[in-house]
């Protein structure tokens, strides 16, 4: 039976891009991405490949019952030719998901976004990490009861709404006793690298060549 | 400074956790109790959580001139951030501080080591010391904490307990290990909502109980031969050691050495660099963290409440309980199975539940391995295994 591999999923949110140079190519990419031309989602996905060093397969690994249920759906409303395009989308967003939490937020407001609605992107992506964490301890757990099959799924979803209500009211909490200021603004950035540069100008040219063939 | 008078306080759910609570506070104070007694809520009153995030009714007058800081119980719930540098760098940015204050404070608490981690990958002591640095870089005149040290070693708490005690800031700890309490100048008991002075309390060591008398051990269980692991690099090193059913082992060792991933090991949850674990029988495993392990809607469709006579809250929602309470349950959960991998068992819970757990385990015939910092448990088990 096919479990929820939680490990690999946070395996695939591990990124050492820099996060403003990200942010702008997903962006470009998601642009040329529209064209839903089956050859721009194939470089897509292999620029998400190459820049997540192959990470980025353990998180659509775990996506699997997901991207399958995505793909029956496509099938049944005649939308199968836009899958690699989904796909491709779903890559390229673990590019970003995978970088720190607060780097994103600093990015963000490097870019003039208000800061609450910075930090409110840092706590969601922050959160996904922490229930990822949890559901793998929550899955040991099962595994250890010898709970499969049905059971399995059904359990993993109480735990999922539980922890994610849990989790949200913690953070609340900690917010609110810290006095967590949601208006400051702070911004931390690292000079962007090689690859960074590297990935900026392939997602460029992406986007100049999915131009030109549309 | 914060005065209390007559504070009496009900959850919205309708539990009444303090019940004419008087207590005046400007030193440092030391306050202990019973598991689920009230002393979480009543930090909690002292940090303005209470009323204005729970809600719930609150009677008498509450005086505080400056809100404190509140260490939580559970650290992993305090922490907001990735990384232990941005978490450390925002509270100290929101509290008006620099940069070079984070620098002092991580040299202070000898956390330089863990500054650039992410905050996931840190043992529960590690982000223990990460929330107690925290206290110190935010411009709080008084430090509270809810039961600070079930995560940390013995000495290295010892010692973060003086370092909180000399910083300019008034420090009030509550904790279920009264040996602390000598650091302190008031020291307070509650009990069923109500405060008392320490110095009224008779607490005597309870003995083994007539009807949970040890009934011997037969036949090995769980033998662990020289084994090896790590992560990124090499944890622990040929460790070996061997248990007979009904034997009670405590795995001991400083914070982030190993301990929860040896209970890991031993459950097949990670598989070894080298050596080998031979296993007969059931496993179960209760991390620290209670709520892994709980989703029904009651207690009672969770476990056997009769274990460790948890009548009281059987029709209670799990996730509705305090930690200490949650914990109770979670471990009682976990003797289902032939052997009990339990992950600070002590965390939350009183003397009086301690000795009991042991008690049971005996009556019960149970192999149970426990990671602990608490060496008073330790010293009641029949193997230790320092990592």
């Amino acid at each position: 039976m096919l479990l929820l591999n939680f490990k690999l999923l946070r395996k695939s949110l591990e990124s050492d891009l820099e996060p403003r140079i990200a942010i702008v190519s997903m962006i470009i990419i998601c642009i040329s991405l529209y064209s839903f031309r089956i050859d721009v989602a194939i470089i897509a996905f292999i620029i998400a490949l190459i820049f997540s060093r192959g990470r980025i397969l353990f998180g659509i690994f775990t996506l699997l019952p997901l991207i399958s249920l995505f793909v029956l759906f496509s099938a049944v409303f005649g939308g199968i030719k836009k899958i690699p395009a989904m796909i491709s989308l779903f890559s390229i967003g673990f590019l970003i998901i995978g970088i720190h939490p607060e780097e994103i937020a600093y990015a963000l407001m490097y870019f003039r976004f208000p800061p609450s609605f910075c930090y409110y992107v840092c706590i969601s992506m922050r959160l996904l990490r922490v229930i990822a964490r949890d559901l793998e301890y929550v899955s040991d757990c099962m595994r250890l009861e010898g709970i499969r099959g049905f059971r399995y799924y059904l359990k993993i979803l109480k735990a999922l709404a539980t922890i994610s209500v849990l989790r949200s009211i913690s953070i609340a909490e900690s917010m609110y006793s810290r006095g967590i200021d949601l208006g400051r603004r702070i911004v931390i950035v690292k000079n962007p690298g090689a690859k960074d540069l590297a990935l900026l100008t392939s997602s460029i040219l992406l986007l100049l060549w999915s131009y030109n063939v549309c | 400074m914060i005065c209390l008078r007559n504070v009496s306080y009900t959850y919205p759910n309708g539990i009444k956790a303090l019940k004419e609570v008087s207590v005046k506070i400007d030193e440092n104070t030391f306050i202990s109790g019973l598991t689920a007694s009230g002393k979480s809520t009543l930090l909690r009153i002292f940090n303005g959580l209470i009323p204005n995030f729970y809600g719930g009714s609150i009677k008498g007058s509450v005086d505080i001139d400056s809100s404190p800081y509140l260490i939580f119980q559970n650290p992993d719930e305090q922490i907001i951030m990735n990384g232990v540098f941005d978490e450390l760098a925002v509270q100290a940015i929101q509290s008006g501080r620099d940069l070079e204050d984070v620098r002092k404070i991580s040299n202070l608490l000898k956390i330089d080591d863990i500054i650039y981690r992410k905050t996931d990958e840190l043992s529960d002591g590690q982000k223990r010391l990460v929330t107690i640095a925290l206290a110190l870089i935010s411009n709080c005149d008084m430090i509270v904490l809810d039961e600070p040290f079930s995560n940390l070693y013995p000495e290295l708490a010892k010692r973060i307990l003086k370092i909180l005690l000399k910083s300019e800031k008034v420090v009030v700890m509550s904790e279920h290990r009264i040996e602390f309490s000598k650091y302190f100048d008031e020291l307070y008991w509650v009990e069923n909502g109500r405060i008392s002075s320490l110095d009224d309390i008779s607490l005597e060591k309870p003995c083994l109980s007539d009807g949970c008398v040890d009934t011997g051990r037969s036949g090995e269980v769980l033998r662990v031969e020289d084994l090896t692991f790590g992560f990124d690099s090499i944890l622990f090193k040929d460790i070996s050691f061997e248990l007979n059913r009904g034997e009670i082992c405590a795995i001991i060792g400083e914070n982030g050495c190993g301990k929860t991933t040896l209970l890991r090991l031993i459950a097949g949850l990670l598989r070894p660099w080298s050596g080998e674990i031979h296993v007969k029988g059931s496993v179960s495993i209760c991390y620290s963290n209670p709520h892994y392990h709980l989703f029904e809607k009651r207690v009672g469709d969770e476990i056997d409440v009769s274990i460790f006579d948890l009548k009281c809250i059987e029709n209670r929602n799990p996730n509705s309980l305090s930690f200490g309470e949650a914990k109770r349950v979670a471990i009682s959960k976990a003797f289902k199975a032939d052997i009990l991998l339990l992950d600070e068992p002590s965390a939350g819970q009183d003397f009086l539940f301690k000795r009991k757990l042991i008690d049971v385990a005996k009556r019960l015939n149970k192999t149970v391995i426990m990671a602990t910092h608490d060496l008073s448990l330790a010293r009641d088990c029949d193997v230790i295994v320092k990592l």
